[in-house]
């Protein structure tokens, strides 16, 4: 499969903040590639050094098999851009900006024409083609900003956190998008520190950490490189230390924890650990309320590798 | 480039506050300039009759004579000197103080000049009343010494010849407030700088969102640049096209006769505005604060080297350190404007526009090194 | 006291801009300073005109000509270049460039006075008609005198000796004419600067404060309007007090003299009125404007409007009738009469103008600070 990008032993320092270090990864044409970690892992500045916005100290930056630097505009035009940051004008209508922007990659006024309107219905802003980004919620902004960078049809988009303070409708709407793009033939760079949106849409996975790539898979392959193979969790009213004790000795079973009346207990490997759980409860005559089984989540992994969660960083 | 240049018309158009601030506040410094001077060359340098008076304290010939001078006397273009009353000293002194009259004569067995300030018109009543007396004691000592000749003195005064030829430097309007209005035309070219250090501050990926997705397009800096310096040019010439038309058809501000050799002064002055707004836009790590800071500290302070707060600052400057005219952008507006005016030649005039020219191309090719494959080291 | 921490954490982060107003400011009210003691066209009190001569001619005659009109008047030595002289009469450095001609004492031995000068002056003002007077007064007295037979010699000592005299003048009150001083002029020119160094900093921080997120939290907070407005002054006038204390400082080391007087002092009290002046102006501005952006411009528009009309630039005493009236109204005038008035040394003759100017400054403060009141409160509602 043919590579897009290829990052190799990437170094950044901000002084003595060592932002990304050694970093590498390479992503393949037609992939969905999520970027996930907590924030001030390096996603961004990676997005920025990929981009040639940002200087970096170290390492080898390849895109469309060709070194990328800051004059590269034959791979700039194959490349859409979504940042973290809102970038639009204020003073244009919301078809204008898009046209703007598409008008720095397509020259053609009858095609760009098409692929703006395209743009906007793609975004579902066609009520709101003539209103000032100013008069937009955050999450149509966010739209916006999203139109604004893949109106031109680029065959890598690159996603800088764009569901940041976005209304529910908003960002299913965006994920969905980014499905669509990506069965249009699109390439897709996602970064995020939402799990559940990286574990939705991307078909594999870069997990950082301290400007670190920790692990590096899809998301089946990144939760078979841990231990936990399934969570259960049981509301009990009250439950001794002893019994905590026994249920450790049930098979599978390799950590519990209670707490405020829940009952976590994390099992690898087994069938059916739910059955036993509740077997044991039953035969010590233990009052329970809900009961329920998960598969482990990235944020598992992440966990279980760096000793943190995603959010808490 | 057109694509960039349309766009960026209607985004510094659709910028109210900026637009107008750069507009309009020429007109309003230029109205006030003209209401608080514009008529100062006619009322207070160009001569006017002198309003004075006359107390008689002793009625005798020479004080009737006196007199009868006071209301008849004319300078050379046929202007009578002064306006004349006859009052009592009381009369004159309340006058005096509230300055109806500059000063007034009193005439007893000698005559001696009252005033209450110094002053030209102070100076012009003395020197009057000096030559009276001179030409009294010219009377008396001729009369003495060789009185035949007392009819030829007579006659002579008669038939004063021209004793000069006046010749003029100059055909322009010599009208010293004129700096301000040409000082103003140039800080309004220097304000130009507002709209481009705004525009320009959005192609910086350090400074704003805007700039970066700009930095990821495939456009070459260039072309950015020189599509918004066009808008930015296009809106300034249009502004200083306004106020030239204002200053000269609505206020009748009398700037000069030849008004088509304005506009390259108008489009080089706009020109370098742009070109100083573009430099600090491009101004890698430094915040929007400190550039517009900087922006108003430059500029004010070239305005003021140029002549705008105290008129004469231009001169003393050529006087004393005469290279600080030769690269301050404000005051080569200033100069080709004053040029034009007041010299037949143009010699002047092309020099300035050369240097301005050679400035703002050297500012602006600065700029665009700065920006050109720009990575930033922090974002 | 949340407010005001706030707002002066918000100064201190716009320090260094703040710092390139005030030094490049310090340099504008230097150089005004200098440049206001030197005016010759603002100063209608000069009775004598720098003028230069050409002598051409060389002889005794053009000598004893020179000896007497630059007697009279201050003459100056340039180059003979017509460039050059322009320049110097446009900015009325000269009043008047006079040529002796060639040959100027032959035709006078002869008896010929006709065209033997060559004057360039600025056509019909009083400083033609001064100098003139004076040309006119010793070459009319010297053809007069040789029309009555005299030879040249004679003529010239007989008109040197005529000219000597001179007419009584007695000024009917004491001269409140005054120069200048150093000092006066420092303070004059201060007005404009600390208008202008006043929007530029504390308006743009209270701009700032009136962003709309920052704005917004603070109304729904429990924290009363007057009490956020009332930290925004105390913020505002500590930083008002401080450019005052600067500009005095440096007064205090280069103007020492003039500043440590009773004049000095009371000068210095109009000064601090000036500066609520400005401080509650700048209030007002950064009320109601919008964006930092135009701050710029808009500060330049008020302060030197202010400053024209108010006749720090221009002496009010050559400002039109109509004119002065307006200026009534701008607070720039009430403090540059009470400047004036010191100057003069009027205060021990009618003490009352001054405060009077004084009482008007205030009362323009008031005003400015009630606008804004009203403006922040209407603000709050429309949201």
């Amino acid at each position: 499969m043919e590579n897009i990008v290829k990052i190799e032993n990437l170094v950044k320092r901000y002084q003595e903040l060592i932002a990304l270090d050694h970093f590498s990864l390479s992503i393949e044409k037609g992939e969905v590639f999520g970027l996930l970690g907590p924030n001030g892992s390096g996603k961004t500045t990676t997005i920025n050094c990929l981009l040639s916005l940002l200087a970096y100290d170290k390492g080898s930056i390849q895109v469309f098999g060709q070194e990328m630097r800051p004059d590269s505009y034959d791979l700039k035009r194959r490349i859409g851009v979504v940042l973290q940051n809102v970038a639009v004008f204020e003073e244009l209508t919301v078809f204008e900006n898009i046209d703007y922007f598409c008008g720095l990659y397509v020259r053609e006024k009858q095609k760009r024409r098409r692929m703006v309107e395209e743009a906007i219905a793609f975004v579902g802003l066609e009520e709101f083609r003539k209103m000032y980004p100013k008069k937009l919620s955050g999450g149509l902004l966010r739209r916006l900003n999203i139109a604004c960078g893949i109106a031109h049809k680029p065959e890598l988009i690159i996603l800088d956190e764009p569901t940041v303070a976005v209304d529910p409708q908003s960002r299913n709407k965006i994920l969905e998008g980014i499905q669509q793009l990506n069965k249009e033939g699109a390439t897709i760079i996602y970064t995020s520190h939402y799990m559940e949106e990286v574990e939705q849409i991307c078909t594999r996975i870069a997990i950082m950490d301290k400007g670190k790539n920790i692990a590096i898979g899809t998301k089946d392959e990144l939760k078979g490189m841990i231990r936990n193979s399934e969570n259960i969790t049981v509301e009990l009213p009250e439950f001794s230390d002893s019994y905590l004790e026994e249920i450790r000795q049930i098979s599978h079973v390799y950590q519990t924890t209670y707490e405020n009346g829940i009952l976590k207990i994390k099992c690898d490997g087994g069938k059916h650990n739910m059955i036993h759980i509740l077997e044991f409860l039953k035969e010590k005559e233990v009052y329970f309320g809900r009961a329920y089984s998960e598969m482990p989540t990235l944020n598992d992994v992440f966990l279980e590798i760096t000793g943190k969660e995603l959010r808490d960083s | 480039m057109i694509h960039n240049f349309i766009y960026g018309l209607k985004g510094i158009l659709r910028e109210r506050q900026a637009v107008f601030w750069a507009a309009l506040f020429p007109f309003i410094l230029g109205t006030l300039f003209y209401v608080s001077f514009g008529d100062i060359y006619e009322r207070a340098e160009q001569y006017h009759e002198i309003p004075a008076a006359l107390v008689i304290e002793e009625e005798n010939q020479e004080n009737q004579a006196f007199e009868k001078l006071l209301q008849t006397v004319e300078d050379e273009k046929g202007t009578k000197m002064f306006r004349i009353s006859r009052m009592t000293k009381k009369e004159a002194e309340e006058a005096l103080k509230n300055e109806k009259i500059d000063g007034y004569y009193l005439a007893g067995k000698e005559i001696s000049l009252v005033l209450q300030e110094n002053g030209v018109n102070q100076t012009i009543l003395h020197m009057f009343l000096e030559r009276v007396q001179q030409q009294m004691s010219m009377v008396k000592e001729v009369s003495a010494r060789a009185p035949q000749n007392i009819s030829k003195l007579l006659s002579a005064w008669e038939n004063m010849p021209e004793f000069y030829t006046e010749v003029n430097q100059s055909q322009g309007n010599m009208d010293n407030m004129l700096q301000y209005f040409y000082a103003l035309i140039a800080m309004s070219c220097l304000f130009a700088s507002y709209l481009s250090l705004d525009r320009f501050s959005k192609l910086q990926a350090n400074a704003t969102a805007i700039g970066a997705r700009r930095g990821v397009a495939p456009i070459k800096k260039s072309v950015v640049v020189i599509s918004e310096f066009l808008v930015c040019l296009l809106i300034e010439c249009v502004i200083e096209c306004l106020l030239l038309v204002y200053l000269r058809n609505v206020l009748g501000i009398q700037l000069g006769s030849r008004i088509v050799y304005f506009i390259p002064v108008i489009l080089l002055g706009s020109s370098i505005g742009i070109a100083i707004g573009i430099l600090l836009g491009s101004a890698g790590s430094l915040t929007m604060p400190i550039r517009y800071g900087l922006n108003t500290s430059i500029t004010l302070l070239l305005s003021f080297l140029s002549g705008l707060m105290v008129n004469i600052v231009k001169q003393v400057i050529e006087d004393h350190l005469p290279i600080l005219n030769r690269i301050n952008p404000a005051t080569l507006i200033v100069d080709s404007l004053y040029s034009l005016n007041v010299y037949d030649s143009l010699e002047r005039y092309w020099r300035n526009l050369g240097i301005l020219a050679a400035m703002t191309v050297f500012i602006c090719a600065a700029s665009i090194l700065l920006t050109r494959r720009m990575k930033y080291a922090s974002l | 006291m949340q407010v005001f921490n706030a707002y002066l954490k918000i100064l201190w982060k716009r320090k260094n801009s703040i710092l390139i107003y005030t030094g490049i400011f310090l340099v504008l009210a230097f150089g005004l300073s200098k440049m206001g003691s030197s005016e010759m066209g603002g100063n209608f009190e000069n009775t004598s005109y720098p003028i230069t001569i050409f002598d051409q001619d060389q002889s005794e005659a053009s000598q004893q000509f020179i000896k007497y009109v630059g007697k009279n008047n201050e003459l100056k030595n340039y180059e003979d270049d017509k460039e050059l002289l322009t320049d110097q009469l446009f900015a009325r450095n000269i009043a008047c460039v006079i040529y002796i001609k060639k040959g100027f004492g032959q035709e006078l031995e002869k008896g010929n006075a006709k065209h033997l000068l060559e004057i360039t002056t600025l056509p019909g003002t009083v400083y033609s008609q001064s100098v003139i007077n004076y040309v006119n007064q010793y070459m009319s007295t010297l053809y007069a005198y040789q029309q009555t037979g005299m030879t040249l010699d004679e003529a010239m000592k007989a008109t040197q000796s005529t000219l000597k005299k001179e007419a009584e003048v007695t000024f009917s009150s004491q001269n409140q004419g005054s120069e200048g001083s150093p000092i006066y002029f420092f303070m004059r020119y201060l007005s404009y600067v600390l208008v202008s160094i006043s929007i530029l900093g504390i308006s743009a921080s209270i701009v700032t404060f009136n962003r709309k997120e920052v704005k917004d939290r603070i109304n729904v907070s429990s924290y009363p309007l007057f009490k956020r407005n009332l930290g925004l002054w105390g913020g505002s006038v500590l930083v008002e007090a401080g450019y005052i204390l600067l500009y005095l400082l440096i007064a205090a080391v280069f103007y020492r003299e003039g500043l440590f007087s009773q004049t000095g002092l009371l000068m210095i009290l109009n000064l601090v009125c000036f500066g609520i002046v400005a401080f509650s102006l700048s209030f007002l501005i950064g009320m109601i404007t919008q964006k930092e952006q135009s701050l710029g411009m808009s500060s330049t528009v008020a302060s030197l409007s202010l400053a024209f009309l108010g006749g720090v630039f221009v002496p009010l005493s050559i400002m039109g009738d109509g004119i002065k009236m307006v200026s009534h109204f701008v607070p720039t005038y009430w403090y540059i009469t009470a400047l004036e008035f010191l100057e003069k040394g009027a205060y021990a003759i009618k003490a009352e103008q001054y405060w009077v100017s004084i009482g008007m400054q205030l009362g323009f403060s008031a005003a400015f600070l009630a606008f804004g009141l009203a403006v922040s409160k209407k603000r709050r509602r429309a949201g």
